[in-house]
């Protein structure tokens, strides 16, 4: 009941003081299981039928199920292999912990990296994404724009980590 | 801090550009998905290369569609990492919570939206959401600094 109290009354010093970050204990679980999904995840764009025989089917609820030919369900249950969003919701998952998990060391020099990271990453995933769109036609578009949503977390984590690492380096160096 | 930011005298007109070319594609992608004889009508005018059988959303191979995209990404991208005004400690914090936040909300509602819509649209989901990102930055960055004007004016 206290914590509720404190909540309720400190709500906007709450709001404003959050950094919206993870605390570092998850960076390493979550570092392992991002890669490793994410791993799965890119050979399965590039060669779909790699999972052909696995399956994990089961009953969901659907808001729309749309196919090319057939019948459309909207807010439905729906029975389907739900392989590709447990793939899915791990990427994302595990990729937001371990890019938003704070570093032993948290201090302003962080915070610096993390945001020229962040604003580099936004560049660079939007402008290849860019370059894509004017330059590839067809059904590879669709493999491009589903690389582009993760790339945009993927350049994040490898330029704030490698920032990180040679900040460390020089730290330690001196 | 301020080395990737963009001078704030293009601030005014990405912003304009931004909003006519977002109310553009979504236009465009609402009289797709919904009335696709009356979106071809209009489109197709702009049809200068192909016919495409395969066409899943927004992003016909249509010369109309990446023009507005390439308006869209370049004006947002100038608009969201402008200089404000007034640049200093303040604004750099929430232009970084603002990211981070973003980033966040996008993954997550795309997730949400990703285990409960199936078949071809979830390409038109992801088409939607690898430009949203901006959107959302955009947004949250211009009320938290809204906010806190009206409350240092206060």
């Amino acid at each position: 009941m206290e914590i509720l109290f404190y909540i309720r009354f400190n709500f906007k010093s709450i709001i404003m003081k959050t950094n919206y970050l993870f605390p570092h204990k998850f960076k390493w679980i979550s570092g392992i299981l991002f890669i490793v999904s994410i791993s799965i995840m890119l050979c399965w764009i590039i060669e779909p039928d790699i999972f052909k025989d696995i399956e994990i089917k089961s009953k969901v609820f659907a808001i729309a199920e749309t196919a090319f030919m057939g019948d459309n369900v909207y807010f439905g249950i729906i029975d389907t292999n739900i392989l590709d969003e447990l793939l899915m919701a791990t990427v994302i998952i595990s990729g937001l912990v371990f890019a938003f998990s704070k570093e032993k060391i948290e201090d302003e020099m962080t915070s610096k990296i993390r945001l020229e990271s962040l604003v580099w990453a936004t560049y660079a995933n939007y402008l290849i994404f860019l370059f894509c769109v004017l330059f590839i036609y067809g059904m590879v578009f669709l493999n491009i724009i589903m690389f582009a949503f993760f790339t945009h977390l993927l350049f994040f984590i490898l330029r704030f980590n490698w920032e990180i690492y040679k900040f460390n380096r020089t730290t330690n160096e001196e | 801090m301020t080395f990737h930011l963009f001078p704030l005298k293009y601030k005014t007109t990405s912003g304009v550009l931004y909003v006519l070319s977002l109310i553009v594609l979504a236009a465009l992608f609402i009289i797709d998905s919904y009335a696709d004889g009356l979106g071809n009508k209009i489109i197709s005018f702009f049809n200068t290369h192909r016919n495409d059988v395969f066409k899943p959303n927004i992003f016909y191979d249509l010369f109309f569609d990446e023009a507005f995209i390439l308006i869209n990404i370049c004006s947002g991208l100038v608009y969201a990492f402008s200089k404000e005004k007034i640049e200093n400690e303040t604004t750099v914090t929430i232009r970084y919570k603002s990211l981070i936040w973003s980033f966040i909300i996008n993954y997550l509602l795309f997730l949400l939206l990703y285990i409960t819509i199936y078949g071809v649209a979830v390409y038109a989901l992801i088409s939607v959401f690898a430009l949203s990102q901006l959107f959302i930055f955009i947004v949250h960055f211009r009320i938290t600094v809204y906010r806190q004007q009206n409350k240092n004016i206060q």
